[in-house]
């Protein structure tokens, strides 16, 4: 089995791990057994080569981790989740891209690559994170709504671009 | 579902729950989201600029050879991070050696080089051109182009070597041949005895006849050999066709597949004696090909023959709109099928418009009973079959139809040499009919 694959069921484990941890914390033993129940689904899909099941695994993941935020569980233990469950996905799509292409040219080159910018990414992504934690601020409700809609534009159209000018 | 679509749902959703129910933690998550999406857009790719050129060697091949297909790709653009490249198939070829997909890294101006092996039954086969996919390393923006590389390959059938197919056409063309023409002349065979004309070589003069009667002297005649049309039918009607899977019982697939054969050893004798050969498969469509000699009408006529697929119409069920113009009046017409009843009448039209026809049946019932049956071959249906087969070829030899059974176990070639005893018996009685 090729690192990412390896890798990708690693994550999996973690972010199944880290979402029933912070649910068992508050005293949710039930939705932590459902997360644990996610493990096994999420490897059956790894096992079966579910492609189709990929993007509902990482909506359910970051779903419970967002109620998890709802009912003010450990910020800790969902981000990591949110991150594993993330990392997941990404190196699942890697590993299939890598399986598709008859020959890989500097396997170990592409794959190196691959982990550093993930890496980058999620420390960035953590970074960003602890700082909107550590940092209070106080909006009234019209600047509320006017970053909210600044935001929702904002990321609007990174997504429009995103598509515009790829497939 | 597309990846962008996805992280820009799932942010949107965060973000939108986290101001309803003001968390703050979810808008904090969002950005996780946002932070990958943006890596796509810091680090994407520019559009492509490739240049790509294909090699294909060699470009003609029969059945089953290898096909070695090499592409060099040169970057004209920026650097690519990751690009999967992919030469797609045409439907009937298939990769046997090395891989016709890549993923790599693309520095500019770098060249790169795909090779592999391909190989495929009979066919014309167009490359659609290279298909590049380029993204950043965690694929979140892709770019796709589709590079123009034009190639062609033919995949021509293999015809086996025949020395001769003995044909007699009722009428031949002007020039000189190897076929009887029914004229005394100059020529090998022995034809008659006529009276001696000055200028007749004396040693043509038959001597035995001329002391027979007083003050004239005798020659003899010899047939003269010259070149004929052929018309070749290639039956390409799916109700004549029978499939067998392949490779099982040691058969091709389908009967079709050994018909395409003999009329590709039937073309190149021919039309290697000289003869005007043309072919028509007939089948969904009509493919013609207009009559011709030589070494390029052998070459159009198995284009012709690497293109045929058996097809279904319902104009052309049976062979009633065979298209007769096409064919030269008396000529030789050579209809390649496993025949059914309803095939009779037309056949026996044609021979009573003047055509001598001759067919070349593989035989459907010997070639399904290769293929053993879920309950065990149907003796009585076999019994059948075959009867009513060999009742339908017994009414077209009565009619002056000359026929092959063929049973395709045994070679085309090898066949020929069998059928050659009973087709000069047939042409013999046939030579008697006007």
């Amino acid at each position: 089995m090729k690192l990412p694959a390896l890798l990708a069921r690693f994550f999996i484990l973690a972010a199944a791990g880290l979402l029933a941890g912070a649910y068992w914390l508050a005293d949710y033993q039930p939705v932590s057994l459902i997360s644990l129940g996610l493990v096994s689904l999420s490897l059956l899909f790894l096992r079966k080569g579910w492609g189709w099941l990929a993007p509902l695994l990482l909506a359910l993941y970051i779903g419970g981790a967002a109620v998890g935020f709802y009912l003010e569980l450990q910020p800790a233990w969902l981000v990591g989740a949110t991150l594993s469950a993330l990392a997941a996905w990404d190196l699942e799509y890697f590993a299939r891209r890598l399986h598709k292409a008859g020959l890989v040219i500097d396997q170990a080159g592409l794959i190196k690559a691959h982990l550093l910018r993930l890496a980058w990414v999620g420390l960035l992504g953590l970074a960003l994170f602890g700082t909107t934690n550590l940092i209070q601020l106080q909006f009234t409700f019209g600047l509320v709504v006017f970053l909210a809609l600044l935001a929702v534009f904002a990321l609007s159209q990174g997504i429009a671009y995103l598509r515009r000018a790829g497939d | 579902m597309n990846r962008i679509l996805l992280l820009g749902a799932l942010g949107y959703g965060l973000l939108l729950v986290g101001l309803a129910t003001r968390t703050g933690g979810m808008l904090a998550l969002a950005l996780l989201l946002v932070v990958y999406l943006a890596s796509g857009l810091l680090f994407g790719p520019q559009p492509l600029n490739l240049q790509v050129i294909r090699a294909t060697a060699p470009d003609r091949v029969s059945p089953g050879d290898p096909i070695f297909i090499h592409l060099t790709i040169t970057n004209l653009g920026p650097a690519l991070e990751e690009i999967f490249l992919e030469d797609p198939l045409p439907y009937g070829l298939s990769v046997i050696d090395g891989a016709n997909s890549v993923l790599t890294t693309l520095p500019a101006g770098a060249v790169m080089e795909i090779h592999y092996t391909a190989q495929a039954g009979r066919g014309l086969f167009s490359f659609p051109g290279l298909q590049a996919s380029a993204a950043d390393h965690l694929g979140v923006f892709q770019r796709r182009a589709n590079a123009l590389a034009p190639g062609q390959v033919q995949v021509l059938p293999k015809a086996p070597q025949l020395k001769r197919f003995p044909i007699r056409p009722r009428q031949t063309r002007v020039y000189s041949g190897l076929i009887p023409a029914r004229q005394g002349g100059s020529g090998v065979d022995f034809f008659g005895v006529r009276q001696y004309q000055p200028g007749d070589p004396i040693r043509r003069i038959n001597w035995r006849t001329s002391a027979r009667h007083q003050e004239s002297l005798f020659s003899n005649d010899f047939e003269q050999e010259r070149v004929a049309d052929v018309g070749i039918v290639l039956d390409a009607r799916l109700r004549t066709n029978v499939h067998l899977p392949k490779g099982a019982y040691g058969v091709q697939g389908a009967i079709f597949e050994y018909q395409v054969a003999a009329a590709a050893a039937l073309s190149e004798a021919l039309l290697r004696d000289g003869n005007r050969v043309g072919l028509l498969v007939y089948g969904a469509y009509l493919d013609w090909t207009y009559p011709g000699y030589g070494k390029i009408q052998r070459e159009r006529i198995f284009r012709a023959l690497a293109r045929a697929r058996v097809g279904d119409s319902s104009i052309f069920s049976n062979l009633e709109y065979l298209p007769r113009r096409a064919f030269p009046a008396r000529s030789q017409l050579i209809l390649l099928s496993p025949l059914v009843v309803d095939d009779l009448s037309i056949l026996v039209h044609l021979r009573a418009r003047g055509y001598q026809v001759l067919v070349v049946s593989a035989d459907p019932v010997a070639y399904e009973r290769l293929a053993p049956t879920k309950h065990g071959p149907n003796e009585l249906a076999f019994r059948l079959a075959a009867l009513e087969r060999s009742l339908l070829i017994s009414n077209l030899m009565h009619a002056g139809v000359q026929v092959m059974d063929w049973d395709v176990t045994i070679p085309f070639d090898q066949a020929v040499k069998l059928a050659e005893f009973h087709l000069s018996r047939t042409q013999a009685i046939i030579r008697g009919l006007p």
